[in-house]
């Protein structure tokens, strides 16, 4: 994959495709947060969607504070991960879902995340929507490339 | 034994894939009777296992994957090959590997001087030869001597020539592997090299031969007596003798020296008819035992010939071989130091003389036609200076690589490039001028009267008069602005230099230390005198790198002016952009002044990079660390030589490359970003003599960084951030 070609979009797509986690970093009164959640994209690659348990500590966090940040990987664990990994950071705003909205986007994670359906069932689980602002690409140990989504 | 290092005649068919092409046609040579000074094969077991134990294999790809290869200039390759090769150096071999290596090497060759050689996977084969690319060392002695050169060897394969020529081949570097053949020196008197067919006539044979070791016959720098031989019934069919005998190639007390020829040897060639016909049935024997024709290496020691090495003919049609090309990118020491000679002593002063001869003549006087042909001769010249900048300039920029591999193999340093820090602060040129230039803004600094007469447009001392009209005349000649405007510009540009006039260098320290520590590592006065003359050479290729662009600007300025002024003859040509026009547009219209000619749409020889745009904001960027340090500043990117006069103190100089009558702008750089990749080229030598933060090689680079963008250039790392 070429580093400085004009084909960003189609190589954040294929991170996002090809991921079924992301490691999600939230803020608390403790400070930062990660964890590993499962996920789903928009076609147009400007919201995320994933879920979480009410009672978890990642969705007091987000009461707490609603910025987020998502990686995704394509790491193998590997010394080679290092020139030939891209790293995928996405920075954006969460909300709960609710209604129809959650309806939708259920839909597509449990077309998407078929094991996770008892899961996703669940009425205490949350439906949280990420409107990404911004993706920061890194590939080749080194090179940086940002896209703002919405400013 | 192990599988690590295995005798020559006991390489069975099993030991195929592992002891390399080389390796493998001595060793069937050898087991079929024919005489082959015995050795050891270290495997490419050896190989692998070294590397994958000292974790060298991964930062081998770190290094070939820090940027797309295809994206790599030549130069940009070599020096990769130069810090790979470093790594080689300073990466101890586990001790156990070394224990196996060293007892074998003991027990055969204790105190005997030997060969080391390489003798890759994919080497010699009749697809792919690899014959000159990677390394050989002849007359080593001693254990730790023999696996420094192994190492060596090994690191040859990743040579700038091994990786060109594999790219060329399409073959994975990630799959090579060397294996290393080590031969009892066979000294012969006569030696040379055998062809079993001709490679332009198949029904022939040839036979080459020069007196001692054929080291000088393999690489060029001797001339050899050549025979003709029918295949058929092995009739001599000619001799053609060399124009000298004059040097012989020994075994010196380390390696090999070229001598004098004695005076029986000079008359004399090296084989009689009957030793002529030995050597070219030892070429049809190894012929008839591979079943493939042979290009086969030789010698005589005392009577006996011995056979050296046997590889395919790869080109027996007469194609021209790819590998001759990359071959030609190693330059020897005396070709060097003839290249030298002649630059110095004869080019530099012949291109003084015509600079001179064209400035002094009063082109104004010229008529028309006389001025049409005066801009002809002016740009045969400028041709002619071209060719040899390519034919004799390009070549010598190897005196520096030959100094930092010599520095390198005697002082083992940390960082590869440390031998720059011995080459720079000889006087070049661009620094002279860009001193005087800075001279200048001290006075304008020191002198409130004079400043304001200078920004005023007025009068100022005739001595500074000269120095300020010669700096804006060469600005006016390289960029095409007028004389009137390049002076109110230059004179902005000189104020805002007068800020940085009590600032000192960053990059002119002395380098005592370094040296003492380099000469001191020479106990033997010949070897010390030796490490003198390539740091010579070094130094003198260093400086020229930077030179030779100043002479040729000066011819380019004089070849520039005779062109403006045919433009200002020419009344209808004021109303078209003047850029559109070349000097031979403008010389048929002065012969001719109805010529109407081709529009062109101009291109600047600075913005001939790919295009690149993308939606994304390119926010770090990688490319070669080529001088150290971290500078912060407003980018201003370089797309015209009329963007210099704009450039303000502590920006960051974004361009595709820095020619010659730009570096004026760096001493008030903050830190430069070129897309043109190097660590040897012009604008990292001009960076690294200020001691200012550069980064090369940033593909796109003027098209990814936006004019006024917030830019780090980080010189140790080779990467470049950008603020959004």
């Amino acid at each position: 994959m070429g580093d400085h070609t004009d084909n960003i979009s189609e190589e954040i797509n294929q991170i996002l495709r090809s991921r079924l986690t992301a490691v999600l970093a939230t803020q608390g009164k403790e400070g930062p947060w990660t964890t590993l959640v499962s996920f789903s994209a928009s076609e147009d690659m400007t919201t995320l969607w994933f879920a979480t348990s009410r009672v978890t500590r990642k969705f007091a966090n987000l009461n707490w504070n609603s910025n987020v940040s998502m990686l995704m990987d394509t790491r193998t664990n590997s010394v080679s991960d290092l020139y030939s990994a891209s790293a995928l950071t996405s920075i954006g705003h969460a909300r709960e879902l609710h209604d129809t909205e959650r309806e939708n986007a259920l839909a597509l994670m449990k077309e998407q995340h078929e094991y996770l359906s008892a899961f996703l069932s669940s009425p205490t689980v949350a439906i949280i929507q990420v409107n990404i602002r911004k993706y920061i690409l890194v590939t080749s140990f080194q090179n940086v490339r940002e896209v703002t989504v919405h400013d | 034994m192990t599988d690590l290092i295995i005798p020559l005649k006991k390489i069975t068919e099993a030991h195929k894939d592992i002891s390399g092409g080389k390796a493998w046609a001595l060793s069937r040579l050898l087991q079929h009777g024919i005489h082959v000074p015995e050795g050891l094969c270290i495997t490419t077991h050896a190989y692998r296992t070294f590397v994958n134990e000292t974790g060298l294999d991964n930062r081998i790809l770190m290094e070939m994957n820090r940027k797309s290869f295809n994206e790599m200039r030549w130069e940009e390759i070599w020096d990769l090959s130069l810090r790979i090769r470093n790594y080689f150096l300073s990466t101890s071999i586990p001790p156990w590997i070394r224990k196996t290596l060293k007892e074998d090497l003991k027990k055969r060759f204790s105190n005997v001087p030997v060969v080391v050689r390489s003798s890759s996977c994919s080497e010699d084969s009749a697809e792919t030869s690899f014959a000159g690319l990677h390394e050989s060392f002849v007359n080593v002695t001693g254990e730790e001597s023999i696996l420094q050169s192994i190492k060596l060897v090994w690191a040859s394969l990743w040579s700038d020539t091994a990786l060109l020529y594999r790219r060329e081949l399409a073959l994975d570097v990630k799959k090579s592997a060397m294996a290393v053949v080590i031969q009892e020196l066979a000294e012969g008197q006569r030696s040379g090299v055998a062809f079993s067919i001709n490679p332009l006539k198949k029904n022939e044979s040839i036979v080459e031969s020069v007196w001692g070791l054929n080291q000088g016959l393999v690489d060029g720098s001797v001339e050899p007596d050549r025979w003709i031989i029918s295949r058929e019934n092995g009739e001599i069919l000619s001799h053609k003798e060399p124009s000298l005998r004059d040097i012989t190639i020994v075994a010196a007390e380390k390696g090999t020296a070229s001598m004098k020829s004695k005076n029986g040897e000079i008359k004399k060639p090296p084989l009689n008819r009957d030793e002529v016909k030995d050597v070219f049935l030892l070429s049809q024997k190894s012929e008839e035992y591979f079943g493939s024709p042979q290009d086969v290496e030789w010698t005589f020691r005392n009577n006996d010939l011995f056979l050296l090495q046997s590889r395919p003919i790869t080109s027996i049609s007469g194609e021209d071989d790819n590998r001759q090309k990359y071959l030609s990118l190693k330059v020897s020491f005396d070709e060097l130091k003839r290249l030298r000679f002649k630059i110095e002593q004869e080019l530099l002063p012949e291109m003084d003389r015509e600079a001179d001869n064209m400035t002094t003549l009063d082109i104004q006087d010229l008529d028309d036609k006389d001025l049409a042909v005066e801009i002809r001769k002016r740009m045969d010249i400028l041709d002619k200076w071209n060719l040899t900048y390519t034919r004799d300039f390009i070549p010598f920029a190897h005196g520096t690589r030959l100094f930092g591999r010599f520095y390198n193999d005697t002082m083992s340093p940390d960082d590869p490039f440390e031998f720059v820090l011995l080459l720079k602060g000889t006087e070049m040129k661009s620094l002279k001028r860009n001193n005087a230039l800075l001279g200048l803004a001290r006075r304008l600094k020191d002198d409130p009267e004079l400043r304001g007469k200078l920004e005023m447009g007025q009068e100022i001392p005739s001595e500074l008069k000269e120095q300020f009209n010669s700096f804006a005349r060469d600005f006016s000649l390289s960029s095409g602005e007028t004389l009137e405007s390049s002076k109110k510009r230059a004179a902005r540009f000189i104020l805002e230099m007068s800020a940085l006039s009590e600032q000192p260098l960053r990059g002119t320290s002395s380098n005592s230390d370094l040296y003492n520590s380099f000469i001191s590592h020479f106990q033997d006065d010949g070897e010390r005198s030796l490490a003198l003359e390539y740091l010579d050479l070094g130094r003198a290729s260093w400086k020229l790198r930077d030179d030779d662009n100043i002479y040729l600007a000066a011819i380019e300025n004089e070849v520039n002016r005779a062109i403006l002024e045919g433009k200002k003859r020419i009344d209808w040509i004021r109303s078209m952009p003047s850029s559109e026009l070349t000097g031979e547009d403008v010389s048929i219209c002065l012969e001719n002044h109805n010529y109407q000619p081709v529009n062109r749409s101009s291109v600047s020889p600075l913005d001939n990079s790919s295009k690149r745009s993308s939606a994304a904001f390119f926010r770090q960027a990688t490319g070669q660390p080529a001088s150290p340090g971290t500078g912060t500043g407003k980018a201003r990117v370089i797309r015209n030589k009329g963007d210099l006069m704009a450039f303000k103190k502590d920006e960051i100089i974004v361009c595709d490359a820095i020619e010659p009558d730009m570096t004026f702008i760096v001493p008030l750089a903050a830190g430069i970003v070129e897309r043109r990749g190097g660590m040897l080229i012009h604008g990292a030598i001009i960076a690294r003599e200020y001691g200012i933060p550069c980064v090369t090689g940033v593909p796109g680079a003027a098209e990814i960084i936006k004019e006024g963008s917030t830019v780090t250039v980080d010189g140790y790392l080779g990467i470049v951030i950008v603020e959004n």
